[in-house]
């Protein structure tokens, strides 16, 4: 049996259609990014793969098993990065990282231990008396990072996991994904960082809640908004017609062409490429 | 104007509770006053409502500031501040609460007229001016309580006001001192209600509120100190109580919505228990007034009402005759008589738990043992020689004086003869006027002219029935010559020794001592003395000392009405002569009463009534009624905390089932953070209201005592204090449990994707 995270023929369907048949597989052992503009589904396609929403047709299954458990709760061996966060504000952060290792059986003993040393991978065990209210966008979602990460979850589920953090802790992540990876986890990013989408094996691309193997360049010059650098500097270069593309892996047969990756990467992502970019 | 409409409705979740709330304290306001206008009751009553309504409604207004937040940072951010913010915000609460003034002043007019017809018999329609003015007084100063209320949040920074994360806000040194005040305000409240300096001003009349908020602020504050030190002791154990124990120590004002209940809660177990002391006292009170359940003032003196009674009553059943003489001066100038001879058959357990309890015990005393009042028609007396003779006739004499029914001398004699073996012979006489009853005064025993002189002795003296021997009698010594002056008295009887004169012994039993039964304020200089029903002074002698007593209430003596009758001179006028009657007297028997007395029956529920109309009691019940409201106001605040805790509360579960915390578990810990809501709320009461009761209610208006009637005790009844506890515990666990069930589809993982950072 497969330990691939399996998504077959998933649509979600509300007002509007948020998911359109998506067939995929995320492979264990790897970190699959998963990127498109905002609202084209991203975080959905993360919360049926999850469990955490029931898809209107197709199922996501791992382990042979689905995903979709009929109360919205996510299987025990899936962890959640989520873009909010989902911190618990009466707790500090040690004790956010501690109960998601109690709720797995772990002994509070060792779970505050290991609650310690998950954020000390993230640089912040010094923060973790403080509640999660006094501390920053980007340190609240390190204790988020470390509380998915330290669990040691088969299925590892990050939305947007550097949407606040500058380029060390970034790459700080980037490594630490890699390494629930490299013990065989599913590990699979929504994101809008070409570096973070650079670091991974795979990637895929959602608009409009289809799987897409292309990316429409989008012209900018036409936003005659005030706030217009803003939204340059926010765009992702795989929309930048200036980003050479690079080649995308061989495809699998039966699965969509993953996007291309982009071909220049900043020095400071050196050290979370895979050994076989360098 | 429109877009100020749409405003308050897109904010009708917070704007709601301030509707509500505005509405119950002007409607309990108006009502309280309303009433007080018709009955006359005092419209201070009201404060305690009012000073909670002044504690909830500035929250409320916080919540509309936050809810507003993005509204006012735009606002601040085009330039606007001051009084200019202000104006912009006052808009949307000042119609709310026009709003809510208007409804409150309506359905307060309606409580008012309901109360004032059940309460006291008043048919105006509409409620005074002072009662409009105060419901338009609360609609000004909740104003400024809401807005006092935004003040704390039209000063947060701007950067946090914009921002999507609420960030930790420590309690404002505005918000502590207010909370020290209240604390120390209710001290200051005890302490004024303790000076007795006349009627109470409007702090001791907010004691009670403020007593609770105390006691209610000081249990928030341990709830968060105890929670604090649970913090480390939960670590290792259930994960329920892990979390639990952090929400209550880390969530500011997790606790906080209690204090308004609890406050509440001392005001209701407070009324409760003034309302059952009151209608207790009130009832006491026409007991010892009224004397029976039946009371019928008869235009006679005191032997023509004991005759009255003994005509149409002759078994004694249904009827008593009493009579009360309001004496002034003394309070022993003030008593009571009563036929005891027909307590038991007439009145029975009707003094049972009054203040004059304990005269059931006494009242056989009373009548006297001693046989010195009669109310025969005949006087026997049995004499017999001191031994066998052998000459002379003996034809011994006794002359009994004594006091009719009227109070008149008369005197019975007669005569005897005892033949030569000494042995015994008995004659009888008439008495007359002793069909109330007769004192026997003197008895002379003398012999018949040419008779011997050889002593005899009276051994039985039967008067009307009663043993006169059995009394005590005042004899005197031998004269100078060694000749005997009066009879000897031995222990057969009375010896008329060797004389031809006639031997007088005074008794010493009548008139000269009436058992009476004093209130605890009787006091004499000198020997006790009471006053017959005719004003004549006798020596008393008390049995007992009582609370109460039957128709002197606080203040006075009770004395058996024909022991204190026989003798005396006619009743003095002031006096109030009565026959009291059982509640099941037949009907004829009544009427013929009725007919003879010319007066009508008095009831004992008319005498409760003209007790409660005379002492103002209806303020019992109107404090009952303004508890009510305190408890619909803290139903309200609490209802409204525990529905802005909710979606917090929903977001943290939501958060928690994220990473595989069950629901099982989360439920578990939401009943142990109700259940430590539920015990401190429970506690807090027991502590407020018994502090409450012990320490204020003998201070508050609740009645006015009338001269010599039983004081108004106050004192921790149990009952009271158990319903306003349970009341608290049911509120608490109903409103913060139904807060923290939340359904498994409301708190799925799915929400916290697309809402705001943690």
């Amino acid at each position: 049996m497969s330990k691939d995270l399996q998504i077959s023929g998933v649509s979600y369907v509300l007002s509007r259609t948020l998911l359109d048949d998506i067939e995929i597989a995320f492979r264990a052992g790897e970190v699959t990014a998963l990127s498109g503009p905002s609202g084209s589904g991203k975080t959905t396609l993360l919360s049926v793969a999850g469990g955490l929403i029931e898809p209107t047709s197709g199922s996501a299954t791992y382990d042979g098993r689905p995903m979709w458990q009929g109360t919205g709760d996510p299987r025990p061996e899936v962890a959640f990065v989520l873009q909010v966060y989902g911190l618990v504000p009466i707790l500090s952060a040690r004790e956010n990282v501690s109960v998601a290792l109690r709720a797995r059986g772990v002994k509070p003993a060792e779970a505050d231990e290991r609650a310690e040393a998950a954020l000390a991978r993230f640089h912040i065990a010094d923060l973790g008396d403080r509640q999660v209210e006094e501390l920053s966008g980007g340190q609240m979602q390190r204790v988020a990072l470390a509380r998915g990460l330290c669990v040691g979850s088969e299925v590892l589920l990050a939305d947007e996991p550097t949407s606040e953090l500058d380029e060390g802790n970034r790459g700080l992540v980037l490594s630490e994904l890699r390494k629930e990876a490299d013990r065989g986890a599913v590990v699979v990013v929504a994101t809008h960082d070409p570096a973070v989408v650079g670091a991974c094996d795979r990637h895929y691309v959602i608009d409009e809640g289809r799987l897409t193997d292309h990316v429409a360049a989008v012209d900018l010059a036409h936003f005659a908004h005030p706030e217009r650098r803003l939204i340059e500097e926010a765009a992702p270069p795989h929309f930048d017609e200036d980003a050479p593309a690079v080649l995308a892996p061989e495809p699998v047969e039966g699965e969509p062409v993953p996007a291309a990756l982009p071909r220049h990467r900043a020095e400071s992502d050196a050290a979370f490429r895979r050994p076989s970019d360098a | 104007m429109i877009r100020t409409l749409r405003g308050a409705w897109s904010r009708r979740g917070t704007l709601l509770p301030l509707l509500l709330l505005t509405t119950v304290v002007v409607a309990g306001a108006v009502t309280v006053i309303g009433f007080a206008d018709h009955a006359g009751t005092s419209p201070m009553l009201a404060v305690p409502l009012l000073l909670l309504g002044a504690v909830a409604v500035p929250a409320t207004g916080r919540e509309l500031a936050n809810a507003r937040r993005g509204e006012i940072a735009l606002a601040r951010l085009r330039g606007l501040q001051g009084g200019e913010l202000y104006r912009l915000l006052a808009v949307e609460p000042l119609l709310v609460l026009l709003a809510g003034g208007l409804a409150g002043t309506l359905l307060g007019a309606v409580g008012a007229w309901v109360a004032a017809r059940a309460w006291a018999d008043s048919s105006t329609l509409l409620p005074g001016a002072g009662a409009l003015l105060a419901g338009a007084g609360i609609v000004v100063v909740g104003l400024v309580a809401v807005l006092t209320g935004m003040a704390g949040a039209l000063r947060e920074p701007l950067s946090d006001q914009v921002s999507v994360a609420s960030r930790p806000r420590g309690a404002s040194t505005a918000a502590v001192f207010a909370n020290v005040l209240i604390v120390a305000a209710a001290v200051i409240a005890v302490y004024r209600g303790s000076l007795d300096s006349g009627d109470p001003d409007w702090v001791v009349l907010a004691g009670p509120a403020l007593v609770g908020l105390a006691v209610g602020q000081v249990v928030v504050w341990l709830i968060r100190v105890v929670a604090r030190l649970a913090v480390a002791r939960t670590a290792n154990g259930a994960l329920s109580g892990f979390l639990a124990v952090r929400r209550l120590a880390r969530v500011a004002d997790a606790a906080t919505p209690i204090r308004v209940l609890v406050a509440a809660s001392v005001v209701a177990a407070l009324a409760l228990t003034g309302a059952s002391e009151v209608d207790d006292w009130t009832d006491d009170t026409a007991r010892l007034r009224t004397g029976a359940p039946l009371q019928v003032p008869v235009d006679e003196d005191a032997v023509g009402a004991l005759q009255l009674t003994r005509d149409l009553d002759p078994d004694g059943r249904w009827l008593m005759a009493a009579v009360l003489v309001p004496g002034e001066g003394s309070v022993a100038a003030r008593r009571a008589f009563l036929d005891t001879a027909r307590y038991d058959a007439v009145l029975g357990d009707f003094y049972d738990g009054t203040p004059a309890a304990g005269l059931s015990q006494r009242v056989a005393d009373l009548g006297g043992g001693d046989g010195s009042v009669a109310t025969g028609d005949e006087v026997t007396a049995t004499v017999r020689g001191v031994s066998a003779r052998r000459t002379g006739t003996m034809r011994p004499r006794v002359l009994v004086d004594y006091l009719d029914s009227s109070g008149d001398a008369q005197r019975a004699a007669l005569r005897m003869e005892v033949d030569r073996s000494g042995d015994e012979a008995t004659a009888s006489a008439p008495l007359r006027g002793c069909d109330v009853g007769c004192a026997v005064t003197a008895v002379t025993l003398a012999r018949t002219a040419d008779d011997t002189t050889l002593p005899w002795v009276l051994t039985a003296l039967d008067f009307g029935g009663v043993d006169a021997l059995a009394g005590h009698w005042k004899t005197s010594a031998r004269n100078w010559f060694g000749e005997p002056t009066s009879p000897v008295v031995v222990d057969e009887g009375l010896l008329a020794p060797a004389t031809s004169k006639p031997l007088t012994a005074q008794s010493d039993t009548v008139g000269p001592r009436t058992p009476v039964l004093a209130t605890d304020t009787a006091t004499w200089e000198g020997k006790p003395l009471v006053d017959s029903p005719g004003g004549d002074e006798r020596p008393a002698e008390v049995l007992d000392r009582l609370p109460g007593l039957p128709l002197v209430e606080a203040d006075g003596l009770l004395a058996d009405l024909p022991r204190a009758a026989a003798g005396a001179p006619p009743t003095v006028p002031v006096a109030q002569v009565m026959v009291l009657a059982r509640s099941d007297t037949p009907a004829e028997v009544l009427s013929a009463l009725t007919d003879a007395a010319g007066h009508r029956v008095r009831t004992l529920a008319a005498a409760d009534e003209d007790t409660a109309s005379a002492s103002g009691a209806a303020q019992a019940r109107v404090y009952s009624l303004m508890a009510v409201f305190c408890v619909l106001v803290a139903l309200l605040v609490l209802a409204a905390a525990v529905a802005r805790q909710r979606a917090v509360w929903t977001r943290e579960v939501a958060a928690l089932r994220a990473i595989g915390v069950g629901q099982g578990l989360l439920r578990r810990s939401g009943r142990v953070e109700v259940l430590w809501l539920t015990v401190a709320a429970a506690l807090a009461t027991v502590a407020g209201a018994v502090a409450a009761v012990r320490l204020l209610l003998a201070h508050l208006p609740l009645v006015t005592v009338p001269d010599h009637a039983v004081p108004l005790e106050t004192g921790v009844a149990w009952w009271p204090v158990g319903i306003a506890t349970l009341v608290a515990l049911l509120v608490v666990a109903a409103v913060a449990g139904r807060g923290r069930a939340v359904r498994p589809e409301a708190s799925r993982p799915a929400i916290l994707r697309e809402e705001g950072a943690a």
